[in-house]
């Protein structure tokens, strides 16, 4: 096998490993970087939508205390208020979901599905677990979803979730008589659930490894091309020419012409070397022929 | 605390200077004011008198609020402050409202209503009465309230006393009606504004304006508290007005309805009769 084989077989095979590692890092990094963003999205949604029920409880509601004696106002409930924040969102983001999703509600809007009323128990039946990250298909592609329990931590929630005799009389006209009660301190009633698309994260972080490794291709052909010409020009050339004086030389034609070099490289030196010894062995026979 | 400081101030200066009971902090429209036998053109900042009469038109808001930091606010009806009797049994101040939307956020001594059937009396609380001349309907936002049934002659018949969120209505002459809430009727005929707490303005108001007349009252506009139960009160009130030609003229009319008037229009009638027999000879 040639020289220049042997070399473009190993360089290959430590491309092919090379290619392959960083091929695994990169995916596997960029992947983990996606699904770390779509739950920075979902951390940050749950804020803001956390920041909407915080701005209700302690500035919409008590402005609305009075018209509420009149006609229940949706608009002082923090869960309400929420939602229809995140609805304006949706208008932009049809794939972004937040739902206040309850067991018991009083709205039916809000009532928990299946899988929602799964994470709902989780949160019931641990008390001890604040947060259920998960991944669900939806008719939009592949969902990222972060859930938080809501649980009833303040007696204001029980005026209108107790009984129907406390409750406000006109939230049970508009909502009836017939859920949203029988509530309880420090119990787990429901879970805000934030829905994130996959999709679009995970999309581009495949598009960025495409690109990696095809960028990390072209470079490695491009040494490889490079290391080759280098490899032909600077050592295979010299040493082929090297090779035919030499084999002339020893079948007896001094005649083939001088080992000359302008390089003090090894192959130089080597040139070197063997132009001495043609010229001594030019010279021994010269002196058997005299 | 110090802007109550200084209407409580205000209004004392007031009193000493005729029996003001409260000032006008909302105009809305171009309500009247009709004091003695005068209208003037309310605006904000002025004081109103015990006997004032206070009329807008369909819409139109007066805010009022009285010497002891009650808030009156009245949307399209009239509205007479009853000069106290030195027989009153309560320093709540009495106001007569033959029509309109009241929303009052009562403090003591209290605020009573008077209407065509019951008075509605609120010593501490908030409520919206309504009356059209013949129904009366009233919510109970906070506090209680106490009914008190009328007969036609103004003296009480019965009472009931209301809780925080109730509603209650009488029409002329049926008898109060509780419920446990409003009916969407009554909610959305209400003035939208009478949903929120009312705000109080006293304290931009220390300064008095100065009240632009605008007519002296005329004999379709009396007529109506003439009709009333304090029609003696009234026929006292607007004699000075027989003066008037056309005033005297328009009444003419009715004036067998109005004894004071017609002895005065009229003395011949009560003239003692005159003896045309002759004396008889002993």
């Amino acid at each position: 096998m040639k020289l220049i084989w042997k070399f473009n077989l190993v360089l290959v095979g430590i491309f092919v490993l090379g290619f392959l590692i960083a091929g695994y890092i990169s995916y596997t990094a960029l992947q983990k970087n996606a699904r770390e963003e779509i739950l920075q999205h979902a951390r940050l949604m749950m804020e803001a939508a956390l920041s909407a029920r915080n701005y209700t409880t302690t500035q919409v509601s008590p402005l609305l205390a009075t018209q509420m004696k009149y006609a229940f106002l949706p608009q002082s409930v923090p869960a309400y208020a929420a939602s229809e924040q995140f609805g304006e969102l949706r208008k932009k983001h049809p794939d972004y979901a937040y739902k206040e999703a309850t067991l018991n509600p009083s709205n039916p809007r809000n009532r928990a599905s299946d899988w929602e009323a799964d994470v709902v128990n989780i949160f019931r039946q641990t008390e001890a677990t604040s947060e259920v990250i998960g991944e669900r298909e939806t008719p939009l592609g592949r969902s990222l979803y972060l859930a938080r329990p809501i649980q009833v931590k303040s007696p204001s929630c029980l005026v209108c979730h107790s009984t129907v005799d406390v409750a406000p009389k006109t939230m049970v006209d508009l909502y009836g008589s017939a859920n949203g009660f029988g509530w309880k301190m420090e119990e787990v009633i429901g879970a805000q659930i934030v829905s994130v698309p996959m999709s679009v994260p995970i999309e581009r972080a495949n598009q960025t490894f495409k690109a990696f490794m095809g960028s990390l291709a072209v470079v490695f052909l491009v040494i490889f091309v490079l290391l080759n010409a280098l490899l032909y020009t600077i050592v295979i050339r010299r040493i082929t020419r090297l090779a035919s004086i030499a084999d002339q030389v020893s079948l007896g034609n001094l005649d083939v012409g001088e080992f000359r070099t302008g390089s003090n490289d090894e192959i130089g030196v080597l040139t070197e070397a063997m132009g001495r010894m043609k010229a001594s062995l030019v010279h021994a026979m010269k002196m058997l022929d005299g | 605390m110090l802007p109550w400081l200084l209407l409580a101030l205000a209004l004392f200066a007031g009193t000493a200077r005729g029996d003001e009971t409260g000032v006008v902090t909302l105009v809305d429209g171009t309500p009247r004011l009709l004091r003695a036998t005068t209208w003037y053109k309310l605006v904000p900042g002025a004081r109103l008198q015990e006997a004032d009469i206070v009329e807008m038109r369909e819409r139109e808001q007066v805010q009022v609020e009285l010497a002891g930091g009650s808030i009156v606010n009245l949307v399209g009806g009239t509205l007479y402050i009853m000069p106290t009797t030195p027989k009153a049994t309560s320093r709540a101040m009495t106001l007569v409202i033959p029509r309109g939307w009241v929303k009052v956020v009562a403090k003591a001594p209290g605020v009573r209503f008077r209407a065509a059937s019951a008075e509605v009396g609120i010593a501490a609380g908030t409520a919206v009465v309504q009356t059209d001349g013949t129904r009366l309907e009233t919510f109970v936002e906070s506090g209680s309230v106490r009914f008190t049934t009328l007969a036609p002659s103004g003296a009480p018949q019965g009472a009931h006393d209301a809780k925080q969120d109730e509603y209650w209505s009488k029409s002329a002459s049926g008898a109060f009606v509780p419920s446990a809430r409003p009916p969407k009727t009554f909610v959305d005929a209400m003035p939208r504004h009478f949903a929120d707490p009312l705000p109080s303005f006293a304290s931009k108001y220390v300064s008095r304006p100065r009240l632009a007349a605008d007519g002296e009252v005329s004999y379709p506009e009396a007529q109506p508290w003439l009709a009333g139960r304090d029609r003696p009160v009234f026929e006292r009130r607007f004699a000075s007005r027989l003066a008037d030609p056309a005033f005297r003229q328009a009444v003419e009319p009715d004036v067998a309805r109005y004894p004071s008037w017609n002895r005065r229009l009229h003395p011949e009638r009560y003239a003692p009769p005159v003896n045309t027999k002759p004396p008889t000879s002993p």
